[in-house]
């Protein structure tokens, strides 16, 4: 259920809105000031480590959401985050252009390569476009091991430069963690101006009722193109980020596994809202780590949850959490 | 003086079959035009046309002088042409103001980048076309369920809710897929009024696809008849109503009168 | 080698995968016919059947028809039960369906790689020894595979055709209003649609054991190609299947043979981007009103 529109304000209660503003507001202050100071609570280096790996994971899965706000699911999300990982380190490696800059092109780069794919692809239903980026995203990984001559096949590609930001070297994980929270912050932002917006008006009306958008002057296609090649260019350029911090990339570095992870994470979290992905990461990605003991048994339980959430829990952790806050800060997407 | 639109001799094949065969008819920018037919006319098929939902297999469709055959239909809404849906009329999760603001998506002067900002200019022209949604909704005796779900509402309710999206739109051309289906006699009496208040004050020509006749007599400047693809009459309702081929194509049929 | 000797034998191999990928077709397009449910879990089915018949041949030595038989049977009553409590729950909802055979074919996955570790197990053929006709030699074990895959397609057209059942199942795939009307019960053809779907891919993994190695990740290339053959012969076809099937291998064997198995892929790849652009609806599926 949504509120009324984004820009104008709410005229029959405007006290209580500007109540109800107040408190996700002040949660986010808190919320970003833990993150901040995280690393003085925790300076074991793996905890560090796993924090790095929440954000993307975050990244990952509020870029997917975003393709999926316009009722669309993909299941070659990792073969981006792979692609813009690829295009990340040759540019460093081969052409030695320096990595922040690779990380911008990655992301153009991927988003374009999405555009293109989804002017063809996205003229197909539902079911058929989900089909067809699962082919797709096989034969990116196909290409990732093949070429060798460009990606260096099943060796991968070593050696790859940390992140240089006017001089001040990104080599330390807690530098890395820093940088990790500003995209994290940026992309964030992005996405919650983007569904604010007129933008966001327009892929909540495809996912609801494509006839009726398209014919409230919506052009459904031209919209969903957006969604998928933003969604995929965000997601390409967090890989590259990444790959400047793991510093080694194969084509074992994001699979068809790591797809289905974006998506869980999604489910698990809440699809109606972009808090769904970012808590989906938050649970989903220490548990690997959590179940470590039980040796092999982590990806079953991950698979169980994915399956138990969509079973009795359609709506994710964040619905939970509504029952409890009846009005809800955000637009949701639907 | 050209009219608004020109229906020019459209036929439409399905395999075999043809669903349409050249079809004729045109409507001006002051009139109300019904375009009535027993079941399997082709007045769906023509609707559809029309607005862009397929594309005829022959001939021509122009709006305001220009062809919109082989446009999509958010192009045709946003020369204009605007219509409405017997089934899904509304989208069930979003509140009812909601709707109407994404019917008017393409009426509304935003730039779609100045929205992502929130700039002065941005939520400046939202706030006017917040402000007309509003009056439709009251005007579509609308505005008191403007927080509710657009699922919750009663069935005439989102019918009206349906023809208020349109209306967000600002057509000059507004198509009305079965309006009152499904409507008791009062309701649909209540609704023939609203369309012709509607016509005059806003000066929105008025294309009617309906079953039910007084509706159709009542209402509009002309009608149009189907049957079996062709289009077998045209006139004032007075005309149709003693035209014989139209009598015989309806016989047996529960509908006349 | 003579030039005629490798396309007889890229013809062969193609005829082998061939039937194994119209098999795993049949099965998918059944369920998406009857059901809507697009079925992720597809291969994994395909590699449950593989491990059944390795374990029953290989180490309970029974006769392989009987290792056949064991493997359909035990894998199709798992499916039925898997449809029954993990699949109708999201009748009314495609998206979420697929995403739920998304998360069982990872259970079911790691499940074996869980239970039998992850490295592959070899099976011994069937049978040995050579076909000779004129030039060329066929392997018996490989016309062994195209002759049952064969006898068991013969065996689920008769029952889609002749049985009461098969109709009432191609009645739900049509139009499930009208078969609900007509008094089938709606609530058991969908289970017993999904359990022959999962029995055909497992039969496909039971075939090409010995052919290919066994392992928990044998599932994901045969759905995969299980994917483009429905796409190419229509999603929903059966027909669309066998002729897409066997057409299928027969391009990837060829393409295989001349120019490596990177090209075939991105071949059919293209194949598939060039018939969803052309005609959606397959080379012989029926077109959505």
């Amino acid at each position: 259920m949504e509120r009324s529109t984004s820009a104008a304000i709410d005229r029959d209660e405007p006290r209580l809105a500007a109540g109800r503003n107040l408190v996700p507001g002040a949660a986010i202050v808190i919320l970003l000031a833990a993150a901040l100071i995280l690393p003085q609570l925790t300076p074991n280096q793996f905890y560090l480590h796993l924090a790095i790996l929440v954000l993307f994971n975050a990244i990952f899965a509020i870029s997917l959401g975003l393709i999926a706000s316009v009722g669309q699911i993909s299941l070659m999300h990792s073969a981006f985050v792979a692609a813009g990982a690829y295009v990340s380190a040759l540019a460093a490696l081969d052409l030695k252009i320096p990595p922040i800059l690779d990380i911008v092109l990655a992301g153009v780069v991927t988003g374009l390569v999405a555009a293109l794919l989804g002017k063809i692809l996205l003229r197909l239903r539902g079911v058929y476009f989900v089909l067809v980026t699962f082919l797709t995203g096989q034969v990116f990984t196909l290409i990732a091991l093949n070429w060798e001559s460009v990606t260096h096949g099943a060796n991968g590609l070593i050696g790859i430069p940390a992140i240089s930001l006017l001089g001040f070297p990104l080599s330390t994980r807690l530098r890395f963690y820093y940088f990790a929270l500003a995209a994290f912050v940026l992309v964030v932002t992005f996405i919650w101006l983007l569904m604010r917006s007129q933008y966001g008006r327009a892929f909540r009306s495809i996912a609801e009722n494509v006839r009726l958008a398209e014919s409230s002057g919506i052009d459904v296609s031209r919209y969903q193109i957006i969604a998928f090649a933003l969604g995929s260019g965000i997601a390409g350029a967090a890989g590259a980020a990444m790959i400047h911090y793991v510093r080694f990339l194969s084509p074992d570095s994001f699979t068809f596994n790591d797809s289905i992870a974006y998506i869980t994470m999604l489910v698990v979290g809440g699809r109606q809202s972009m808090i769904g992905g970012i808590l989906g990461a938050l649970f989903l990605t220490p548990l690997p780590e959590a179940l470590r003991g039980l040796a092999g048994a982590q990806h079953i339980v991950y698979g169980a949850i994915l399956l138990g959430v969509l079973l009795f829990l359609p709506g994710g952790l964040v619905s939970i959490g509504r029952g409890y806050f009846h009005k809800t800060s955000e637009t949701e997407p639907t | 003086m050209s009219a608004l639109l020109e229906v020019d001799s459209i036929s439409r094949r399905f395999g075999g079959l043809n669903a349409l065969k050249d079809v004729s008819f045109s409507i001006n920018k002051d009139e109300i035009v019904g375009l009535i037919g027993p079941n399997g006319a082709g007045k769906t098929t023509c609707f559809n046309l029309v607005s862009g939902v397929m594309a005829p297999s022959a001939g021509a469709i122009r709006f305001n002088g220009h062809s919109i055959v082989g446009k999509k239909p958010s192009a045709i809404v946003g020369a204009g042409l605007v219509r409405t849906f017997q089934a899904t009329t509304v989208f069930p999760n979003a509140t009812v103001i909601e709707n109407v603001m994404r019917g008017a998506f393409a009426a509304t002067p935003v730039s779609m980048l100045g929205s992502v900002f929130n700039t002065r200019a941005a939520q400046a022209a939202l706030s006017i076309t917040l402000e007309r949604c509003d009056l439709l909704l009251e005007r579509l005796s609308l505005a008191r369920f403007r927080q509710r779900c657009a699922g919750e509402l009663s069935y005439g309710g989102q019918r009206r809710l349906g023809v208020a999206i349109a209306l967000a739109a600002q057509p000059r051309l507004l198509m009305l897929d079965e309006p009152v289906a499904g409507l008791n006699p009062e309701e649909a009496a209540d609704f023939g009024q609203l369309i012709r208040e509607l016509h005059q004050a806003e000066k929105i020509a008025v294309l009617l696809v309906e079953h039910h006749m007084r509706l159709v007599m009542g209402l509009c400047h002309r009608i149009v008849v189907l049957d079996h693809g062709e289009k077998i009459a045209e006139g004032e309702p007075a005309e149709i109503r003693a035209d014989r081929k139209v009598i015989e194509a309806y016989l047996g049929s529960e509908d006349l009168g | 080698m003579s030039y005629s000797t490798l396309l007889a034998q890229a013809g062969l191999n193609g005829l082998v995968i061939g039937a194994m990928y119209m098999l795993m077709a049949v099965g998918f397009t059944l369920v998406f016919g009857i059901m809507r449910v697009v079925n992720f879990a597809h291969g994994e089915f395909y590699m449950l059947g593989a491990f059944a018949a390795f374990f029953t041949y290989v180490h309970w030595e029974m006769p392989f028809i009987v290792c056949l038989a064991i493997a359909a049977l035990t894998i199709g009553i798992l499916g039925m039960l898997i449809e029954r409590t993990l699949i109708q729950p999201f009748r009314s909802d495609e998206m979420s369906g697929m995403i739920a055979t998304l998360a069982i074919s990872v259970i079911i996955q790691n499940g074996a790689v869980l239970l039998s570790g992850p490295a592959p197990r070899a099976m011994p053929d069937i049978v040995r020894g050579t076909l000779a006709i004129g030039p060329f030699s066929f392997p018996w074990s490989r016309l062994l595979v195209i002759a049952a895959a064969a006898l068991i397609f013969i065996v689920f057209w008769l029952f889609m055709e002749r049985t009461r059942l098969g109709r009432a199942m191609r009645a739900v795939a049509q139009d499930t209003e009208t078969a609900l009307i007509q008094g089938i019960r709606v609530n058991y053809m969908y289970p017993l649609a999904f359990g022959i779907s999962v029995a055909l891919a497992a039969l496909a993994g039971a075939l090409m054991g010995p052919i290919f190695s066994v392992s928990p990740f044998i599932g994901l290339t045969p759905m995969l190609k299980a994917f483009v053959v429905v796409i190419l012969g229509g999603l929903g076809s059966v027909p669309g299947a066998v002729v897409g099937g066997l057409l299928l291998g027969l391009i990837e064997s060829f393409t295989a043979t001349i120019w490596g198995s990177l090209v075939s892929d991105i071949l059919q790849l293209l194949l598939v981007i060039l018939i969803l652009l052309v005609r959606p609806s397959g080379l012989l599926g029926q077109r959505e009103a």
